[in-house]
């Protein structure tokens, strides 16, 4: 009976227990959320620069990488063989320790027309074969002359080649890098180029046993010099041309952009070449071209440096540091149609251009330089007062929001979204809703328009403006972001004065959305 | 008769419980006796079982059901529940000093469990269905008290078997203390629902939220029980008359609040991270400061009729009340029948407590070796989902 007791009494605490979620429906009307976009939300505040009188200036920087540093200097692979006849003309005992080669050698290599004087290599390989007929263990020393490997050590590497017979002969082969090393390349007299000075040394095996070798036996050693990739070169780097008729970057700048026109009031661009080879550069831009990818429009940018040759004097070294020579071309709306070529709105940029290194030959005496990472750059700066015509200028842009269905307390709702409107254009705010294949279904914003402050006469916001757009999240439209968690959103801006408006640093659109909204609440 | 008047005295300082009188057939006084009561118990003025079952043990709350409710819920209500528990050993064959030879001690361990509230209709309305009906009309929570309490304790007692009467000194465990006390408060929706304003005067208190189980001494405090009877007629009780210190990670603050909101501020909604809901939180709930504090313990009251083990039918009644448990002094009265040497019963019309009018019924039975009491003081409601209020009574005593 005592147990029967105690037995109901825990039952009654266990039994105690929540078993799931308490849940209710209640009907809330209140303020959500609230916030305030200048135009350093709608525009990168890093591109964005601010006038004594608090007008606007972009000043945009765009690189435009037309030069493939691989093109600038390439090292061919290079394969030196060196055959050894064994010097006996009769059988010969030769005891272990014996060295029957010392074989210095000048090796020069074909650049073409440069003149290499000092190369030091961000990777390389030396790869060996060495093939031996002679019955006992041989050990090879390759040293490479006049050469660094930072630490004022000459490369020098041993090998151990197995004993062989002319019938079945001794194989070592491998590879070695040559990774930060610097070599001069000037030859024994210093006074050559292209040129690696290296030696051989070959000997028996001090630990092994006397050998007998006669005149039938020999060595052949194979090194070859591949993948050889400069940090720099110094000397006379050559002439070389550089063609290339038809190249295309991504322009980034206008991407969101999908409709409408853009008239810009004034336009500064500097077009800079800044060259870090130390050699004279010549250079010509075919075209460049500004396409728009939605319009199918292209306009060609026409200016002095279009189509004209343009010399570029050489960079100078001092040490280690480069002194590069920088030359920069103006456009503008006198000189160019620059603004037009912006005005495009291009989703791409297209050029061509043809380029030559050292168009007058070994000038410098051999004393050219090239630094693989620092070639030529060149740049567009752009700097803009953001002054301008907005004609229905449409932006889109693709929001993944992250609404668990689970977890989805929002039943229904009805919005109104309060905009105070303090910049001198019309806004229209729109929200697409998709299916699971991405196809847009439904919005959710009636197409009302956000109304531009009030202008004064010198077309500068003086009062805000307020209008309120309603919005409504039935049932169905919740289930649609449930299933597809990406909306698209799309704003669309218009200036109203005929003249460009300056956008000043306070203007700014302040926005509070209002729900009176279904809401699930819970107790877990 | 000694025996029966022996029990009848051991189970009147047993305060767990409503009415929980016997007889026995006890023939002589046992040595050691171990007694366990329990009771469980939750009610209101207006919510049904069926509401209130849903809200604790969980379930989708649907609009007829929280309708049938606001049809009951007046400008004032209240609603509580109760889980208490006590098992005690009592030493009958010796006497705790000897210069005291009537008196014999107990040891107990006990579990006090109350959470209440008492709330307006304006209350009851915002929660459950929102402040929209409201429009721009303030919803006024004047009044409005939520309390929880649970703590455990140790008690250590004496009785005398002559006067009739006990007490024991109790170390209290607190497990958790909650209280939101509101003077005045009022939530007012502003025009279009531009802000809401929300105005409050009251005291805030809680203990522990992180650490608070069982024995982890959350809060720490002392308490008596005391027990007598007042010529034979009354019996008169207090249960938990003490206090407990809130030392470890309390709050506690006296509040005196306008807490405007108009939105959280989303500093760009461009981007992902410029928004924290647990930043914008902190920005509108007023910051309540790391503050000890004392309470008192949900101390019971209880004022019943002694049974008269001799008499087949006679009169029952009893007063009972909980202090700081927005709780309605609970008055029964109704009959006590002795059906056998072994059966008695008895049954009550009640009023007070968490809820209005109920009806209490109680059986108990008892043989040589022990004895078992079953009662309920909501026998309606127990079967009824429109009941408001469920409640079961258990005592059991065991001789050895």
């Amino acid at each position: 009976m005592r147990f029967l007791l105690l037995l109901i009494i825990l039952l009654l605490f266990f039994s105690c227990k929540r078993r799931e979620e308490t849940t209710w429906d209640i009907n809330v009307h209140s303020p959500l959320i609230k916030t305030s976009l200048s135009i350093n939300n709608l525009l990168h505040d890093s591109i964005l620069n601010e006038n004594p009188d608090s007008s606007l200036m972009i000043d945009y920087s765009y690189s435009l990488n037309a030069f493939n540093t691989d093109s600038a200097f390439k090292i061919p692979d290079t394969i030196i063989n060196a055959f050894y006849n064994i010097p006996f003309g009769s059988p010969t005992s030769l005891n272990p320790g014996f060295q029957f080669a010392n074989d210095p050698a000048s090796n020069q290599f074909n650049y073409g027309d440069a003149r290499i004087t000092e190369m030091k290599l961000t990777s390389g390989k030396i790869k060996f074969k060495i093939i031996s007929q002679i019955n006992e263990k041989t050990i090879y020393t390759y040293e490479v002359l006049k050469s660094d490997d930072g630490n004022g050590n000459l490369f020098t590497k041993k090998i151990t080649v197995p004993a062989g017979t002319v019938s079945s002969p001794g194989i070592a082969q491998g590879e070695f890098d040559l990774d930060g090393y610097t070599f001069d390349m000037t030859g024994t007299n210093s006074n050559s180029y292209n040129t690696l000075e290296t030696r051989l040394k070959v000997l028996i095996d001090p630990d092994g046993n006397s050998v007998l070798v006669s005149g039938a036996d020999s060595v052949l050693v194979e090194n070859g010099l591949i993948n050889l990739k400069p940090a720099y070169i110094k000397g006379f780097i050559g002439t070389s041309t550089f063609d290339e008729p038809n190249s295309e970057l991504e322009a980034g700048l206008f991407d969101n952009i999908i409709s409408g026109g853009l008239d810009i009031d004034q336009l500064d661009v500097t077009l800079s070449f800044t060259n870090y080879i130390g050699a004279e550069l010549r250079f010509k831009l075919n075209h460049l071209r500004s396409l728009n990818s939605r319009t199918s429009n292209t306009i060609s940018l026409s200016h002095n440096i279009i189509g004209n040759d343009n010399n570029i004097n050489r960079a100078t070294l001092s040490g280690s540091t480069i002194t590069p020579y920088v030359v920069n071309y103006q456009m503008n709306t006198s000189n160019s149609n620059i603004d037009l070529f912006l005005e495009n709105l291009p989703t791409a940029m297209e050029f061509g251009f043809e380029a030559e290194i050292n168009p007058l030959g070994n000038i410098s005496s051999g004393n050219d330089f090239l630094f693989i990472n620092k070639t030529i750059d060149i740049n567009f700066d752009v700097m803009m007062p953001l002054s301008l015509i907005a004609n229905n200028l449409t932006l889109l842009d693709t929001i993944e929001l992250s609404i668990d269905s689970a977890n989805n307390r929002l039943k229904k709702g009805d919005f109104t979204l309060i905009a105070e409107n303090g910049f001198p254009f019309d806004a229209e705010l729109q929200l697409y809703l998709l299916d699971i294949d991405n196809n847009v279904i439904d919005s959710l914003f009636n197409g009302q328009i956000i109304t531009s402050g009030t202008l004064n006469g010198a077309n500068r916001v003086i009062n805000s403006t307020t209008t309120t757009i309603m919005a409504n999240l039935n049932e169905d439209k919740i289930k649609l972001l449930e299933q597809n968690n990406r909306v698209i959103l799309t704003s669309r801006y218009h200036t109203l004065a005929s003249s460009h408006t300056t956008i000043y640093s306070n203007y700014k659109l302040d926005l509070k959305l209002i729900g009176d909204i279904t809401y699930e609440a819970s107790i877990k | 008769m000694k025996q029966f008047s022996l029990i009848v005295i051991i189970l009147g300082f047993i305060s767990v419980d409503y009415s929980q009188d016997t007889t026995s057939t006890w023939k002589k006084t046992p040595p050691f006796v171990l007694s366990v009561d329990f009771f469980g118990g939750l009610g209101s003025t207006n919510m049904t079982n069926e509401f209130t079952s849903k809200l604790i043990f969980g379930g989708h709350i649907d609009s007829t059901l929280k309708n049938n409710v606001l049809d009951n819920t007046k400008k004032m209500n209240r609603a509580g529940f109760e889980l208490n528990y006590e098992v005690k050993f009592y030493n009958m064959q010796d006497t705790f000093l000897r210069t005291l030879p009537d008196y014999r001690y107990y040891i107990g361990i006990g579990s006090y469990a109350n959470t209440s509230a008492s709330f307006t209709q304006d209350f009851f309305k915002t929660i459950f269905y929102g402040n929209a009906s409201f429009g721009n009309t303030p919803a006024v929570f004047d009044n409005t008290t939520l309390f929880q309490s649970n703590f455990k304790k140790i008690s250590f007692g004496l009785m005398n078997l002559k006067t009739k009467t006990s007490f024991a000194l109790s170390i209290i465990s607190g497990n958790n203390h909650q209280l939101f006390d509101f003077n005045t408060a009022r939530l007012t929706t502003g025009e279009d629902a531009n802000e809401l304003t929300f105005e409050y005067d009251g005291n805030f208190q809680q203990s522990d939220s992180i650490a608070n189980g069982f024995l982890k001494f959350s809060g720490a405090g002392i308490a008596l029980d005391y027990s007598m009877h007042i010529k034979e007629t009354v019996q008169l009780s207090i249960t938990n008359l003490g206090f407990a210190l809130w030392a470890r990670n309390p709050s506690s603050a006296r509040l005196n609040e306008t807490i405007n909101y108009d939105g959280f501020y989303v500093s760009n909604v461009f981007s992902e991270n410029s928004f924290n809901v647990s930043n914008s939180l902190d920005s509108i709930i007023p910051n309540i400061e790391s503050k000890a504090f004392v309470s008192f313990l949900p101390a019971i009251i209880e004022a019943k009729k002694v049974i008269n083990t001799d008499k087949e039918l006679q009169l029952n009644y009893g007063l009972r009340y909980r202090f700081m448990s927005n709780y309605f002094p609970y008055l029964y009265i109704g009959g006590f029948y002795n059906a056998t040497e072994q059966l008695k019963l008895s049954s009550a019309l009640s009023y007070g407590g968490y809820n209005a009018f109920e009806m209490n019924f109680n059986a108990y039975y008892s043989t040589n070796t022990y004895y078992i009491g079953v009662g309920t003081n909501n026998l309606l409601g127990n079967f009824s989902k429109k009941g408001r209020g469920r409640s079961l009574l258990l005592s059991a005593m065991i001789k050895f």
